[in-house]
């Protein structure tokens, strides 16, 4: 202390702000990485479930061209996501379009590069378009054959938006760090000049200057928390979106396959290990804390993860009611057009600031 | 304004027709084929199969239908037509069609079977045991075929992920080799797979199998707690299945057929099965590839498709309050769902 410089005093804001902006890029990169994998496994899952419930059409002994209800099957994909644009299937002998939302399409050729990506893919082919991405995946018959490519359009701006909100807010946070350590050193410096005033001589006593010291280093310590946590809750502030549109899709697609059984004449009420599938998709999708499958009333009838912790209740009223940073989407199961119970989904929003600890 | 739209026609007819001849010129640059399919009873499911998937990848082929009309005499007369105007390739349906056209192996040299056009056949329960291939892999006859019956050793897999049996009933005909050799089979998985068989033969009575023997066979494999009774390919099992199901419902025990037909007229509990169109198309792609990828029959292997379906039927399902679970019901054909009571 006794020798401090102010070329010491720089030294320690320029490596305080190269600290500060390197946490903020390491917190940005953690979470549009997030972003990117929620919109990635969204489009992945919706292509997954597409390729499912058309793969079994064809067991059943359909013809891809034939198949009756494959435009409702696909205005469903649709309308369960709002980026995603247009939904279709081409046919792979011809690459023309069989059925799809955009009715445009249907009968056309599909554009070369989708064909050829499908044709070399056993899995999910991604190609860039001007206006946003393209995901398709192949079709096969029962005997291993590519019958078709189911393929989703979807746009890319919402992620885009996020991004850049995610890189305004790492800028504007890594600032306010940066402002804190120079707040810090300069008082700090003051502080030393101040001392070597006579005016000021009574710093020149141990116990001023510990004392002014410890303001200022509890100042720091009680600020960095503060900051860090405007960090995480900034960038979480613009990944709710991400998360909500995620939890919809999946929620959707549960609730599709559980109200599919339930028309089948499985009682609800006793589905036969629904919850191994539901375990399924909760490791596939790790952000995902718990999936409850529930009767009208909200009983919980089956349960993969651990719902408790998302949900409190008001100790006057015993309303329940969910906690701050979790997110819950709902899908009604219906059956014979009642409405058996409820698909929820609950997702915890700071499961990324969860991974970078 | 009609010069306009006379203008407009001529544009329209012009790339039309060039769109069209582009399409036609594809087909055309490979060599038309002609191919013979025999029926037993008419072109039905595999038949249509077969022909839309040829369709489908716009191969240029004539086809020509011939139906037996379940007479074996026609059969003759469709190798003595194939002798005098060979195909490019002979296509049948089922094991006696096969057997009767192509005739069995040991007898390949023989002047009164189709020899010199390359086969496939399709719907041939066991074409090794019934003597037609000596195997499925490797075999030396002009032919290779699309199988319809799922081998034993999957279906019983499968069946386990519905019901975990540690016991499989099992009655047959012993006169029919087919279910003979089926029950042998089974019986050689039953310690790899960890489960006992507990098999009953029907007994004859007046040199025919004895249908009434059917619900004591029943009992006696209730008694040994058996948890599954397996419903083989045998026509006698098959013609009579509506008294091996009613005797094993009422022990609650459930029956696992081979084919979808019991499963669909609510004997049978449930099957995993191929689908006939789906049989058919995957003759066309053996036939296609014989044709014009130039790979010799024998060298094609005999196989069914990859996936089966998992059907099952929701009000036996009821009746035995045995629900297939949720994993496999999310790809299943379900059949006879009940009607939901209103609340």
């Amino acid at each position: 202390m006794r020798y401090l410089r102010l070329s010491h005093a720089v030294l320690a804001v320029f490596l305080w702000c190269a600290a500060s902006f390197a946490f903020t890029g390491t917190c940005f990169v953690a979470y549009d990485e997030a972003a990117a994998e929620l919109h990635r496994s969204r489009v992945r899952e919706e292509l997954s479930e597409l390729r499912r419930t058309f793969q079994t059409e064809l067991d059943k002994g359909e013809s891809l061209a034939r198949l009756k209800n494959a435009a409702a099957v696909l205005s469903g994909y649709k309308t369960a996501d709002s980026d995603v644009s247009a939904v279709s299937v081409f046919d792979f002998p011809t690459g023309k379009t069989l059925f799809g939302t955009r009715s445009s399409r249907v009968g056309g050729s599909v554009p070369v590069e989708w064909y050829e990506k499908c044709r070399v893919t056993d899995d999910i082919f991604v190609h860039g378009e001007k206006d946003g991405k393209v995901a398709g995946t192949p079709i096969v018959n029962s005997f291993g054959e590519k019958s078709g490519c189911a393929v989703v359009e979807y746009k890319t701006d919402s992620y885009e938006t996020g991004r850049e909100a995610m890189m305004a807010a790492a800028f504007r946070s890594a600032s306010s760090f940066s402002a804190v350590g120079v707040l810090f050193f300069g008082l700090l410096a003051l502080l030393f000049f101040f001392k070597r005033q006579p005016r000021f001589s009574f710093l020149n006593r141990p116990l001023y200057r510990r004392s002014a010291f410890g303001i200022l280093l509890l100042f720091v310590l009680l600020a960095t928390p503060a900051a860090v946590t405007s960090v995480f809750s900034s960038f979480e502030a613009v990944l709710k979106g991400a998360i909500a549109n995620k939890a919809g899709v999946v929620a959707e697609i549960v609730r599709a396959r559980v109200s599919k059984a339930a028309e089948s004449g499985l009682p609800f009420k006793s589905l036969q290990s629904v919850e191994p599938y539901l375990d399924g998709i909760r490791r596939q999708h790790p952000e995902i804390s718990f999936i409850l499958l529930t009767d009208k009333s909200g009983r919980v009838l089956y349960e993969s993860g651990s719902a408790v912790q998302a949900f409190e209740s008001d100790a006057t009223t015993g309303k329940v009611s969910l906690r701050d940073g979790f997110y819950n989407a709902a899908e009604p199961v219906v059956a014979g057009g009642k409405t058996e119970g409820w698909v929820q989904i609950g997702v915890r929003e700071r499961f990324v600031r969860e991974k970078i600890f | 304004m009609k010069r306009f739209s006379s203008f407009l026609l001529s544009f329209f007819v012009f790339f039309g027709a060039g769109a069209s001849l582009r399409a036609q010129e594809e087909d055309l640059s490979l060599p038309l084929k002609k191919v013979y399919m025999v029926f037993w009873n008419g072109c039905e499911e595999a038949c249509r199969g077969f022909q839309d998937y040829l369709k489908a990848v716009r191969l240029p082929v004539e086809v020509s239908v011939r139906d037996a009309g379940k007479d074996k005499e026609k059969l003759r007369e469709f190798v003595e037509e194939i002798r005098k105007t060979p195909p490019d390739l002979l296509v049948t349906w089922g094991t006696l069609t096969a057997l009767e056209m192509l005739g069995p192996e040991r007898e390949s040299l023989s002047d009164r079977y189709v020899r010199s056009v390359p086969a496939v056949f399709m719907v041939v329960s066991q074409p090794v045991e019934s003597g037609l291939v000596s195997g499925l892999v490797t075999q030396g006859r002009n032919m290779t075929g699309a199988l319809h019956l799922v081998p034993a050793a999957e279906q019983l897999q499968l069946a386990r992920q519905f019901i975990p049996f540690k016991r499989l009933g099992i009655i047959y005909n012993p006169e029919e080799t087919n279910a003979a050799v089926t029950v042998e089979q089974i019986k050689s998985y039953a310690p790899l797979m960890s489960f006992e068989t507990v098999d009953r033969r029907i007994p004859l009575k007046n040199g025919k199998p004895d249908p009434s023997a059917i619900a004591e066979l029943v009992d006696e494999l209730a008694e040994q707690k058996v948890d599954l009774i397996y419903l083989g390919t045998d026509a006698f099992m098959n013609a009579n299945r509506r008294l091996l199901a009613e005797a094993a419902f009422a022990r609650g025990i459930p029956v696992f057929s081979a084919s979808e037909s019991a499963v669909r007229s609510g004997d049978a509990l449930f099957a995993f099965v191929h689908r006939y169109y789906n049989v058919g198309q995957l003759a066309g792609q053996k036939a296609a590839k014989i044709l014009w990828e130039g790979l010799s029959a024998y060298d094609i292997p005999i196989e069914p498709p990859q996936r089966p379906l998992f059907v099952v039927n929701m009000e036996t399902a009821a009746k035995l309050n045995v629900y297939p679970p949720f994993s496999l019901l999310s790809g299943a054909d379900v059949v006879g769902i009940p009607e939901r009571s209103g609340e």
